[in-house]
């Protein structure tokens, strides 16, 4: 227990020191400005990876978020620059849910693994994003909605910020106070054990990969609304980005152990390091290599200071 | 007075075998009903089916006289039944508290009330005598605790039936006696203990009642009283021994392969061991005996805790297998589908598997030579094939046993470690890898033969050891042995333990 506060702990230190070491870096760091920008950035991956951490401890993986996520931006916006207004929500979460679904059933009814499953659908997301936009950026205008998604708010407070907000408390409240978010990680644990016990092991798997999608479907319209239009390849790589900072945060890939807190950790250290390396003008090629780095180093502490199997 | 549980009429089969043929069990309130028989008997089968793991093709269940049949696990739980496995289902992951009430957590709704959790937790454990605390983490549990916490989830919700499986498999002594004296509290409550065991102290401890069962066959059932050690023995074994393919007298063969002492873990605990060159020893034993884990520390793929190893006059403390190989000593696991094969390869290229590193020519493998080798050996041990390019997995079990022996009998070894080499197997190529075990033999190798098949370690060996608790217990020669005498051995921890 103390090993692993400890390795908790180096996560926060390193945090630290990578705001402090920003911060002296750069004034632009450190102006309060930008600290409501991190939080506006940080939005689309903080919700995904809010979700993924659900995936993850439950002992699957989902690949297909970042396409999932672009696609239902695509269909959003053809659903708004068509009129259909408030109802492009509603279609932009089925959008995502849909593909969710696919995932889970993949997994669960075709028995492929989910890293495969998930690959499959990532896929085939992109393929109908790209098809619908014939590889153009779709236009829309809708201010009510981009207010309501990404830049309403009053001072630094960002809408896009707040739902981010709502979803990590939601998802957070769920896995501690609820018993479905408690088998969770029953089923990562030992998924044998589980069906023994017997707890919905399946149902479980296609209720969550499902949730995932429909949060997908959220965090298109976040994306959309951001930036006033849609492309097919919009949230791409967002996969690679939300699983580093499930990762960061020191849950097991392996399933089983992790929280939501602990990937706020992650989320914002990514937030804060691609920021930073923005404003110092790192080349992003390097920055790639500075993220690869860090997902490393805390893979390493993690297995370090991780109690020796008894 | 009616059984809380009733077991009717069940059989139950699965692909290749009879693993339950109309076989009947109840208990009441109240009692110890010990189920016992070899390994093979078809106890744990039954108990699945008892859990609802497993659906019986013929049979009736009843609960309090009222039939009944369990869509799962879930269902014969909310009908009071709850099982024990030897697999223990202890989340590591999780505390005490969250294993102890997995199912039944406190709460409104959809909510979970921990703090209600971890006192009810709490409380199922004090009354159970169980001395834990509910918010301990499950990883730093000893395999006893797990045992205890696996109980106290069963009585979480005031079971019926309890149902344990082999509960002592993995106990030391002082957790045993724990063990004992939470299952008299249990009774006293009124639950119906079904209890699963092979040994024989135990159930003259515990037991009201016992039922033997043979080859998935009921035998007897009847007060434990009117049992005693050999009597029951006899129930067990029941068959007539078998003829002896050979009847080798043990002879004054060097040594080849001895092992003084070894330790590992809790499964092996000082055992040791001769195996001479020219000979077959077969190694009997109760599962759980440390039979696979000994070989285990023969072959390489683990290392000892302390004692030590001599192959052919040299110290030998192989770091893995591959060392172990270089020095001549191969190991065929028991389960030739994870460890032994690759079903995916073909039986050539099985076969070659390790011996890539002598058939290279300049750097490159001599496909050809690899080729003719593996068709010789395939033949060599009757492997039924079309040709060996043909993929493993479409063979039967009995030849891919057979391609797993050919792989490693082409490697030449000195001393070769056959880990139950006929499960699965049929009865004509079962006679055929006798055979060819004995002939390995005869061609100077030393041949360790594992088994849980009585006859089939009687019929193949020249010296039996038995194993039991990790030690060697006797070594007897096949000549002078019986299944009883075999049996009585692997006993005879009980006395060791006591």
């Amino acid at each position: 227990m103390t090993r692993a506060r400890l390795a908790q702990g180096g996560i926060f230190a390193a945090f630290a020191l990578i705001v402090i070491a920003l911060a002296t870096a750069s004034p632009a760091f450190r102006d309060p400005a930008n600290l409501v920008n991190i939080g506006r950035q940080v939005a689309i991956l903080g919700i995904a990876a809010c979700a993924m951490t659900w995936v993850i401890i439950l002992g699957e993986i989902d690949l297909s978020v970042g396409a999932v996520a672009s696609a239902a931006g695509v269909v959003t916006a053809m659903a708004l620059a068509a009129g259909l207004g408030p109802l492009a929500i509603p279609v932009a979460l089925a959008t995502g849910a849909a593909f969710g679904l696919m995932n889970g059933l993949l997994t669960v009814h075709a028995r492929v693994p989910s890293f495969i499953a998930t690959l499959v659908t990532f896929f085939i997301a992109q393929g109908v994003a790209l098809t619908l936009t014939t590889g153009q950026t779709v236009l829309f205008s809708a201010d009510w909605f981009r207010w309501t998604f990404a830049t309403g708010g009053a001072g630094g407070l960002r809408t896009a910020f707040v739902w981010f907000a709502i979803v990590a408390a939601v998802l957070w409240w769920a896995m501690a106070r609820t018993r479905f978010g408690a088998n969770v990680h029953a089923v990562g644990g030992s998924q044998e054990s589980a069906r023994m016990l017997g707890l919905p092991v399946d149902r479980m798997k296609i209720a969550i990969l499902t949730g995932t999608g429909a949060l997908m479907g959220l965090a298109g319209m976040i994306l959309i609304a951001r930036i006033g239009n849609a492309r097919a390849d919009g949230a791409i790589g967002l996969e690679f980005d939300a699983i580093a900072a499930v990762v960061i945060g020191g849950t097991r890939l392996g399933g089983g152990y992790g929280s939501i807190p602990r990937t706020l950790v992650g989320v914002l250290l990514i937030g804060v390091l691609n920021n930073g390396l923005a404003i110092l003008n790192v080349d992003f090629n390097t920055q790639q290599v500075i993220k690869g780095a860090l997902v490393i180093g805390v893979v390493l502490i993690d297995r370090w200071t991780r109690p020796k199997e008894a | 007075m009616t059984p809380l549980l009733r077991l009717d009429g069940i059989s139950k089969g699965f692909p290749g075998v009879q693993a339950l043929q109309d076989v009947s069990l109840d208990v009441h309130a109240g009692e110890v009903h010990a189920v016992m028989g070899e390994n093979g008997a078809g106890k744990s089968t039954l108990m699945k089916i008892a859990a609802g793991l497993y659906r019986p093709d013929a049979g009736s269940i009843a609960v309090d006289g009222a039939a009944t049949s369990f869509a799962g696990p879930a269902d014969a739980t909310a009908h009071g039944i709850h099982t024990v496995f030897q697999e223990l289902t202890v989340l590591d992951n999780l505390d005490v508290g969250r294993n102890v009430m997995m199912g039944h957590e406190p709460g409104r709704g959809p909510l979970l009330d921990r703090r209600a959790l971890r006192r009810a937790a709490q409380e199922v454990l004090d009354r159970l005598g169980i001395a834990l605390d509910a918010a301990t983490p499950a990883a730093r549990l000893s395999t006893g605790a797990r045992q205890m916490v696996e109980i106290a989830r069963a009585c979480a919700t005031a079971p019926r039936v309890l149902i344990l499986d082999e509960p002592t498999s993995s106990l030391g002594s002082h957790e045993e006696e724990t063990l004992f004296a939470l299952i008299d509290r249990l009774k006293a409550m009124g639950v119906g203990i079904v209890y699963i065991t092979h040994r024989m102290s135990e159930v003259f401890r515990l037991a009201d009642r016992l039922t033997v069962l043979r080859d998935g066959r009921h035998v007897v059932t009847g007060p434990a009283a009117e049992f005693d050690r050999d009597s029951l023995i006899r129930a067990m074994v029941g068959r007539d021994v078998e003829d002896r393919s050979h009847g080798m007298v043990s002879r004054d063969l060097p040594p080849a392969l001895s092992v003084a002492r070894v330790t590992r873990g809790r499964a092996v605990r000082g055992a040791t061991l001769r195996l001479h060159e020219g000979e077959v020893l077969g190694l009997a034993g109760l599962m759980g005996a440390g039979r696979t884990e000994l070989a285990r520390l023969m072959a390489g793929a683990d290392q000892p805790d302390s004692g030590s190893m001599v192959l052919f006059g040299a110290p030998y403390a192989p770091r893995d297998v591959a060392e172990a190989i270089a020095a001549g000593v191969v190991y065929v696991p028991e389960d030739r589908k994870d460890l032994g094969l690759v079903l995916s390869l073909s039986v050539a290229e099985n076969i070659s598997l390790p011996a890539y590193r002598q058939h290279r020519r300049a750097g490159l493998l001599d496909l050809a030579a690899l080729r003719r080798r593996a068709a010789d050996w395939a033949g060599r041990l009757g492997v039924k094939a079309p040709s060996p390019a043909v993929r493993v997995d479409t063979l039967s079990g009995g030849n891919q046993q057979k391609v797993v022996l050919a792989k490693w009998l082409a490697m030449a070894p000195r001393v070769v470690l056959l880990d139950e080499p006929t499960r699965g197997v049929d009865v004509g190529a079962k006679a055929e890898i006798h055979a060819r075990i004995r002939a390995l033999a005869a061609d100077g190798a030393a041949v360790l033969v594992i088994s849980s098949e009585l006859p089939e370690v009687l019929s193949v060996a020249d010296r039996i050891a038995v194993m039991a608790g990790g030690r060697v217990v006797g070594t007897v020669p096949a000549a002078k042995a019986s299944e009883e005498s075999l049996l009585a051995l692997a006993f005879a921890e009980d006395e060791v333990a006591a």
